[in-house]
C-alpha cells in the first residue's frame, strides 16, 4: 500500500505540473551555488584563516625583480609586484603628473588607515566597540590582502602568494609582524654602492620632466646627457651629484640598517635574507634556500627550473655586464661601482654608509 | 484457506496495480517524462547533501579560528520609528542570536554632514566610508593584484569582508551563533544592497503604518532635540509645535493646525512610501526565500507567534520557552522602565502602540499623507482604499 501511494504521489506531483519541479530545480541550483561560493570562501580563506603569503622586499634596485621572476617560476609559488600592500607612510602625492599608471602611489595598509570616513566608521560603530581603532584596521588590511592575494592564487595550482614590493621605509618589516604575522619575509640586500649606481641610471631613464617618477635637477639631466653622448667618462668625473649620492647612501645605510635589525627581531622565524651577490655567484644554493624557506618543493629539478627562467640573459637579451644605459634590466653584474666611483664619491658614501658597508661584510674596513 | 487465497490474489492485484503505475513502464509511463527532471532534483539534493557535509567538515576544523568562517548573518531593516529596535531587542535576547544595532553596513550613499555623527551612530555607513575612501580606490586602480576595470565590485567585495569581519568577532565573543545588525531604511537601496554585496544573508523587514511612524517620528524630533540635549535638529515650526503640545495636546490637535509643522508630513509620508515601497518590492524579487515580513501592527497583537515565525525564518530554536522568553526580556514595560503600553512619556520607547495616529491627525494631515504615500497604504492593506 505504502508503495501505491507513494507512486500515487509521484504522479500526483507530476500531475501538479512539472512547473513545480522545475522551479524546485532552480531553488537548489540556487542554493548549491551559494553552497559552493561559500565553500570557495572559506578554501580561500585558508588555514588560518588567511592566505599564505610571503613578501619579497628589498631596496630598490637591490634585485627584487630578478628574485620575484625566480620564485614565481616555482609551480607551488604565485609572486607577483608591485601591490604595494604596506608601507604606511609612502604616499605620492604627485601621482597625477606621472605617465605610468601601473604604479601605486599608495599602500594599501596607508589607504585604509588614511580613510576617515572608515575611521569614523570603526569609531562609533556599535560593532566596533569592543577593541582600539587601529586593531580593527590592522585587521581590515590583513583580511583585504588575504582576500586580494587569495582571488589570485585561486586556481593557478599554486599553494602560496607572494608580492614583491621595493622599499622606501623599513617600517614595513614591523607592520607586516604587525598586521600579517604568519607571513614570510625575504629580503633581498645588494651592496649599496651598486645601488647606488643602478638606481641613479635608473632614475635618468624616469625623470618627473618626462613623465617618470623622479624629480631630478637640471645638472642631474646635464650629467645624463653628458655620459650618453659619451663626453662623460666615469671614473674621471663623477656621474652623481654630490647631493644625490649622499641621499642615496644615507637612505640605505638607514634602512637596510633598520631592516637588518626589525626583520631577525620582528619576524625571528619568518624573516629570511639573500644578498644579490650571493645570487648571482651561487644561484642554485641561494634559490634552493628560499624554496625551502617558503615550504615549497626544493629538489634539483624545480630548482633549475627557477634559475633558468629567469636568467638575464633570457630576460635582457643581453649578456650580464653588457651595458644598456636605458634598460631597466641595465647590466647585472656586482661590483660595478669600481669602474664607475670617482674618490670624491667614495668619500662621500663612506661617510654616509661606511659603516654599514662593514657591518653586511661588504667591506672590511674603511680603507676602500 | 480463501481468506489466504483473498490475500494472495489482494497482493497479486496490488502487484498489478504497482507494475501499471511504474513510472518507467506502467501504462502511464509516457506521462512521466517528468522523471528526468525528478532524477535532476535527486541529484542536485544529493549534491547539497555532500557540499553541506563538506562544509561542516570544513567549518569544524576551522572552529576556535578567527575569523570563524560564513556565520550566520541577518539584517533587521525597517524605516525609523518601526519597531526596529523593539525587534532588535527581542531576537537579541534569545540564546543563539545575537542583534546590535545600529551599525549602519549599508547605505552607500549614506554620508551625514554632522561629522561626528548623531546620537551616537557613525555618520557615515562602511559602505559608503569604503567605496568613497579616495587613496582606497586608486590603490584598487593601480595595484596587481586587482582587476583596473572592476572597482566596483572590488569595492562591495571589500565591504563584504568588513561587515562579515565586524559582526564575527562580536559573535565569537558572545558566544552565540548567527548575527544581525538592525539596518535602518537610511536609504530606499539598502535591501538592493544587501542582495549585491551579501547575498545570503537573510533579511527581515518589519513594516508599520506609516501614520503612525510619521506620528512617532515627530515625538521623537521633539523628544530627542538638540535643546534637550538630545541629537536630532529641530526647528523653529517644530519646537512651537512641541511647546503647544506640551502645554494643551488636544487643543493643538483640534484649533492648532496639529502636530505637524506646514508640508512636512507630505514629504516625509513621500519619503516613507519611496523606502517601504521599493523594499517590499526589491525583498522578494532580489533575495527570494531569504527575505521575510513582519507588521509592527502583528507583532503587537501576536507576537509570539510572529516571532516564532521569524525565528523558525532565521533557522534558530522557535520553541515555545525560547519565544516567550524573547518576548518577555523586550516588553514594552520592560523598555520603557515600567510604564504599559498607551502610557505616554517623551521617551524612545513612547506609547507602544499602534492607530494612535488616529487620535493626533487632522482632516488636513490625512490629506498631505494620502498625496504622498496613500496608495502605499492601501497596498500594504493598511486601507481598503483612498476613503480614509
Amino acid at each position: 500500500m505504502a508503495r501505491i501511494r507513494e507512486r500515487l504521489s509521484g504522479l500526483r506531483l507530476y500531475l501538479s505540473g512539472r512547473r513545480e519541479l522545475r522551479a524546485r530545480i532552480a531553488e537548489k541550483d540556487e542554493r548549491l551555488r551559494r553552497l559552493r561560493a561559500r565553500l570557495d570562501r572559506m578554501e580561500r580563506g585558508g588555514a588560518g584563516g588567511v592566505v599564505p603569503a610571503f613578501f619579497l622586499l628589498g631596496r630598490a634596485r637591490s634585485g627584487t625583480t630578478w628574485l620575484r621572476s625566480i620564485l614565481n617560476a616555482h609551480p607551488e609559488i604565485l609572486c607577483w609586484g608591485e601591490g604595494r600592500f604596506f608601507e604606511k607612510s609612502f604616499l605620492r602625492e604627485d601621482h597625477g603628473r606621472w605617465q605610468v599608471p601601473n604604479i601605486v602611489p599608495v599602500s594599501l595598509y596607508g589607504a585604509i588607515l588614511r580613510s576617515e570616513l572608515l575611521r569614523s566608521w570603526v569609531e562609533r560603530s556599535v560593532w566596533s566597540a569592543g577593541s582600539g581603532v587601529e586593531e580593527h584596521l590592522n585587521a581590515l588590511t590583513r583580511l583585504a590582502i588575504s582576500h586580494f592575494l587569495g582571488t589570485q592564487l585561486a586556481g593557478t595550482g599554486a599553494r602560496i602568494a607572494g608580492d614583491k614590493t621595493p622599499f622606501v621605509s623599513a617600517e614595513v618589516f614591523g607592520e607586516i609582524a604587525a598586521v600579517y604575522p604568519e607571513a614570510k619575509v625575504i629580503h633581498i640586500i645588494r651592496d649599496g654602492r651598486d645601488v647606488a649606481v643602478s638606481l641613479l641610471h635608473h632614475m635618468w631613464n624616469n625623470p618627473l620632466s618626462e613623465g617618470g617618477v623622479y624629480d631630478l635637477s637640471d645638472e642631474e639631466l646635464r650629467l645624463r646627457d653628458a655620459y650618453r653622448s659619451g663626453r662623460l667618462r666615469p671614473p674621471e668625473g663623477s656621474l652623481f651629484t654630490g647631493e644625490r649620492l649622499r641621499r642615496i647612501a644615507a637612505d640605505w645605510s638607514r634602512e637596510v640598517g633598520r631592516a637588518t635589525e626589525d626583520g631577525p627581531s620582528l619576524l625571528g622565524e619568518n624573516y629570511a635574507e639573500v644578498r644579490y651577490e650571493d645570487l648571482l655567484a651561487r644561484p642554485e644554493e641561494e634559490t634552493e634556500r628560499l624554496l625551502r624557506f617558503l615550504g615549497v618543493d626544493a629538489g634539483e629539478e624545480a630548482v633549475r627550473r627557477c634559475v633558468e627562467s629567469s636568467g638575464f640573459e633570457r630576460s635582457a637579451g643581453r649578456r650580464r655586464g653588457e651595458e644598456d644605459a636605458t634598460s631597466r634590466l641595465r647590466k647585472g653584474i656586482a661590483g660595478d661601482w669600481r669602474n664607475v666611483f670617482t674618490p670624491e664619491d667614495r668619500r662621500i658614501f663612506k661617510e654616509a654608509a661606511g659603516e654599514l658597508l662593514i657591518r653586511l661584510g661588504y667591506e672590511r674596513d674603511a680603507g676602500w | 484457506m480463501r481468506k489466504r487465497l483473498g490475500n494472495i490474489s489482494g497482493r497479486k492485484a496490488a502487484r498489478r496495480a504497482l507494475a501499471l503505475l511504474d513510472p518507467d513502464t506502467g501504462l502511464l509511463s509516457g506521462f512521466y517524462a517528468g522523471k528526468r527532471t525528478r532524477q535532476q532534483l535527486a541529484r542536485r539534493n544529493r549534491e547539497v547533501a555532500a557540499l553541506r557535509e563538506e562544509l561542516a567538515r570544513a567549518r569544524g576544523g576551522a572552529a576556535g579560528r578567527f575569523p570563524p568562517v560564513s556565520p550566520d548573518v541577518f539584517f533587521i531593516v525597517g524605516h525609523q520609528k518601526s519597531g526596529t529596535t523593539w525587534l532588535m531587542k527581542m531576537l537579541d535576547a534569545h540564546p543563539e542570536i545575537l542583534c546590535r544595532g545600529e551599525g549602519r553596513p549599508f547605505g552607500r550613499n549614506f554620508r551625514q554632514k554632522h561629522k561626528a555623527g548623531k546620537g551616537g551612530y557613525p555618520p557615515v555607513s562602511l559602505y559608503n566610508a569604503i567605496a568613497s575612501s579616495r587613496w582606497l580606490r586608486l590603490w584598487i586602480q593601480r595595484s596587481v593584484w586587482t582587476r583596473r576595470d572592476r572597482l566596483e565590485e572590488h569595492l562591495d567585495n571589500l565591504t563584504r569582508l568588513a561587515i562579515e569581519y565586524f559582526l564575527t568577532q562580536e559573535l565569537v565573543e558572545s558566544g552565540k551563533r548567527m548575527v544581525g545588525d538592525k539596518t535602518v531604511l537610511l536609504t530606499s537601496d539598502i535591501v538592493r544592497e544587501i542582495a549585491a554585496v551579501y547575498p545570503e544573508a537573510k533579511v527581515i523587514h518589519i513594516i508599520r503604518d506609516g501614520r503612525d511612524v510619521a506620528v512617532s517620528t515627530m515625538h521623537h524630533i521633539w523628544n530627542q532635540a538638540e535643546d534637550r540635549g538630545g541629537h536630532s535638529r529641530i526647528t523653529p515650526a517644530q519646537r512651537e509645535k512641541r511647546e503647544a503640545y506640551w502645554k494643551d495636546p488636544e487643543g493643538l490637535i483640534r484649533h492648532g493646525g496639529g502636530i505637524f509643522p506646514d508640508g512636512w508630513l507630505r514629504n516625509y509620508a513621500a519619503q516613507w512610501r519611496r523606502r517601504v515601497g521599493r523594499t517590499v518590492e526589491d525583498g522578494p524579487s532580489l533575495l527570494g526565500e531569504n527575505y521575510a515580513e513582519v507588521r509592527y501592527e502583528d507583532l503587537l497583537a501576536r507576537p509570539e507567534e510572529e516571532l516564532g515565525r521569524l525565528l523558525r525564518f532565521l533557522g534558530a530554536d522557535a520553541g515555545g520557552e525560547k519565544v516567550r522568553g524573547c518576548v518577555e526580556a523586550a516588553s514594552f514595560e520592560r523598555l520603557s522602565e515600567g510604564r504599559r503600553r498607551g502610557e505616554e512619556a517623551p521617551s524612545f520607547f513612547r506609547k507602544g502602540i499602534a492607530g494612535d495616529w488616529k487620535n493626533v491627525f487632522t482632516d488636513r494631515n490625512r490629506q498631505e499623507f494620502k498625496e504622498g504615500a496613500g496608495d502605499l497604504l492601501v497596498r500594504l492593506g493598511y486601507e481598503r482604499d483612498g476613503n480614509w
